[in-house]
């Protein structure tokens, strides 16, 4: 079993790393990438940000605004469900391997693959219930901010549409690396 | 009987290596669609669970601890910690429990602490005399004190399930933190002297010094966050951005590990570790939704009560459980899931539920060191290119060690409570 880790060595995953697509499809896979790490981190600075006002606003202040606790907190959300695809695709979810490092290459791809197939089809079924979902905020308005909750429940959809989306580049990606791949096929032959 | 189809699912994609939050979600799907609940309360549940002020420390807090740790910050506190006490025998052990637990203040989890004080002390014991697996073993079994000394991702959970603040879990942390490093000191010791471990040259009181500068900026973070939590100047969320505030000038202009070009990375990483962790808490809260509305906490609860409702039995009982569970389940998902039913006993029997949180936090951190699933024993073996089993085999000493510590920290809530209290008030 593992932890997301930022400090756990790529080497110790134990599960051989998937090559990355050439051509059109592998620049718009390391596009989308670079697009939502960069949404995310700017989500996460933006919660650095908004704390670091509302300290300065108590302190200064006569009285700080109300507004600072909410607008973190949904920023919060929003850097959760933009990192949800990247968390998929580097493979940073927690989860047990007990066989895994057994596996030939090619085994350990396809596994890969199954993997993301499962997590796949159950957020692409979650979809349209998050849609649902993000309705009934249709009928909200936070606190504070007099922001339509509904796009701030949205943020359900956007977690389950990111972790559908990567699932599938996943499996793409680890099909394409198992029929590629020669060298381990004769080296399972052996 | 749905209930057991939905642990019975959650079991098996567990173990084919399904990340857990999605085994914990396909499971609670599997049960919502049999019980015919309607399916929008999965995404509903998901977005409650992440949306929490108090859970809202977590990625500044990871931020913290990751731009601390570039650099070689971990160097710096392991020399420190070598020139205190490498001279003993078996000084590099010590050593070694002792830096993970100035790391344990900068860090929030057992698996950084692993990590990375063990590339640096795994092979470097190993070059010194110490034979490779006990080095791994002391690596794995002190890491986890990481999350017991303050801050620690698995206490701002603790909290936010209990209702308890941060500041108070944090300071419930300090004494057993100190406690568990002493004994597994004194364990070191005692196999360092019966092994014939080497010691290694006094260092000069210039070199004490030295080291001593560069490791204080470690322990002054330590000291701003609490400082400031109890002192009523920030929430735990300003902490811990200030914390990340600090650690940036000080990564940037002290330890000079920091630049333009790899910040970026560094804040990426953040996001992903606390995106993965959130998404775990999502899914686990619609889990323990499923288990709350069938009343699950609830028959645990009267099957430990009618074994015994003797404080003493009933909290043996608790312990035995978090163990067991702890060794197979990773430790933010079996807090969500069991925490409301063992604190519902544990509050019956007259246990505070600070001293509670702590003791439910240590046992899911020795299950981190528990054969053979712990995740910190997969880490070190990893570092040190070890089989498995002789690791497993060189942790039973500290494992015990460390259950030993669990039993006073269980038996005596003076040892939890007496601090918070103090600093707090009752």
């Amino acid at each position: 079993m593992r932890e997301p880790d930022s400090a756990f060595p790529d080497a110790l995953h134990g599960i051989a790393a998937i090559p990355p697509l050439g051509g059109f499809f592998g620049r718009l896979v390391t596009g989308l990438d670079r697009l939502f790490a960069l949404l995310a981190s700017l989500a996460l600075l933006g919660i650095a940000a908004v704390v670091i006002l509302q300290i300065i606003a108590r302190t200064t202040l006569p009285s700080s605004p109300a507004w600072t606790e909410e607008l973190s907190r949904y920023l919060f959300i929003y850097m959760v469900a933009l990192s949800s695809g990247l968390v998929l695709r580097r493979d940073q979810h927690v989860n047990v391997e007990l066989f895994q490092q057994h596996l030939g290459r090619r085994g350990q791809w396809l596994y890969r693959a199954l993997i993301c197939l499962a997590v796949g089809v159950f957020a692409a079924m979650m979809l349209p219930y998050a849609w649902q979902y993000a309705q009934i905020g249709a009928f909200q308005t936070s606190p504070t901010l007099r922001l339509p909750m509904r796009y701030v429940f949205f943020t359900t959809v956007v977690l389950f549409a990111l972790t559908a989306l990567y699932a599938a580049i996943g499996i793409i990606e680890a099909v394409v690396a198992i029929r590629r791949d020669p060298s381990a096929q004769r080296k399972e032959r052996d | 009987m749905e209930v057991m189809i939905l642990f019975s699912v959650f079991i098996v994609l567990l173990l084919v290596g399904i990340p857990i939050a999605f085994s914990l979600g396909i499971a609670s799907l599997a049960y919502l669609l049999l019980e015919g609940i309607s399916l929008t309360i999965i995404p509903q549940r998901m977005y409650s669970g992440i949306d929490s002020f108090v859970l809202l420390c977590i990625p500044g807090f990871v931020l913290a601890g990751n731009l601390m740790n570039v650099g070689n910050i971990t160097d710096h506190i392991v020399r420190f910690s070598n020139a205190l006490m490498g001279h003993i025998r078996g000084g590099l052990g010590l050593a070694n429990v002792g830096g993970s637990m100035i790391f344990g203040g900068i860090s929030g989890t057992a698996v950084a602490d692993a990590a990375s004080i063990g590339s640096v002390m795994i092979p470097g014991m190993a070059r010194a005399g110490y034979d490779k697996p006990f080095a791994a073993a002391v690596t794995a079994a002190s890491s986890t004190v990481g999350p017991i000394i303050p801050p620690s991702v698995p206490m701002i959970i603790a909290g936010s399930l209990s209702g308890v603040s941060v500041g108070r879990m944090f300071l419930a942390g300090a004494i057993p933190g100190l406690l568990m490093g002493l004994a597994m000191m004194i364990t070191v010791y005692i196999l360092a002297v019966k092994r014939g471990y080497p010691r290694e040259k006094r260092s000069s009181f210039r070199e004490l010094v030295r080291e001593g500068r560069s490791a204080f900026w470690a322990l002054l973070m330590t000291f701003i966050i609490l400082y400031g939590i109890i002192g009523g100047f920030f929430t735990p969320t300003e902490a811990s951005i200030v914390a990340s505030l600090y650690a940036f000038v000080i990564g940037m202009f002290v330890y000079k590990g920091i630049t333009w070009r790899n910040l970026p990375q560094i804040v990426v990483d953040t996001v992903l570790t606390s995106g993965s962790l959130m998404i775990l808490v999502g899914l686990a809260n619609l889990f323990g939704w499923i288990l709350t509305s069938q009343q699950i906490p609830q028959m645990i609860a009267d099957q430990i009560l009618s074994i015994s409702e003797n404080p003493l039995v009933v909290i043996l009982i608790i312990n035995l459980i978090l163990l067991v569970v702890g060794t197979f389940m990773e430790t933010i998902a079996a807090l969500i899931i069991l925490f409301p039913a063992l604190l519902g006993v544990a509050t019956g029997v007259g246990m505070d539920p600070v001293h509670f949180g702590l003791m439910a936090v240590l046992n899911l951190m020795i299950g981190l060191t528990t054969p053979p699933l712990g995740v910190c024993l997969f880490i070190v073996a990893g570092i040190g290119k070890l089989p498995m089993l002789r690791v497993a085999r060189a942790i039973v000493p500290f494992l015990i060690c460390n259950l030993v510590v669990l039993l006073l920290v269980a038996y005596i809530p003076a040892l939890s409570l007496w601090l918070p209290n103090l600093l707090l008030g009752e």
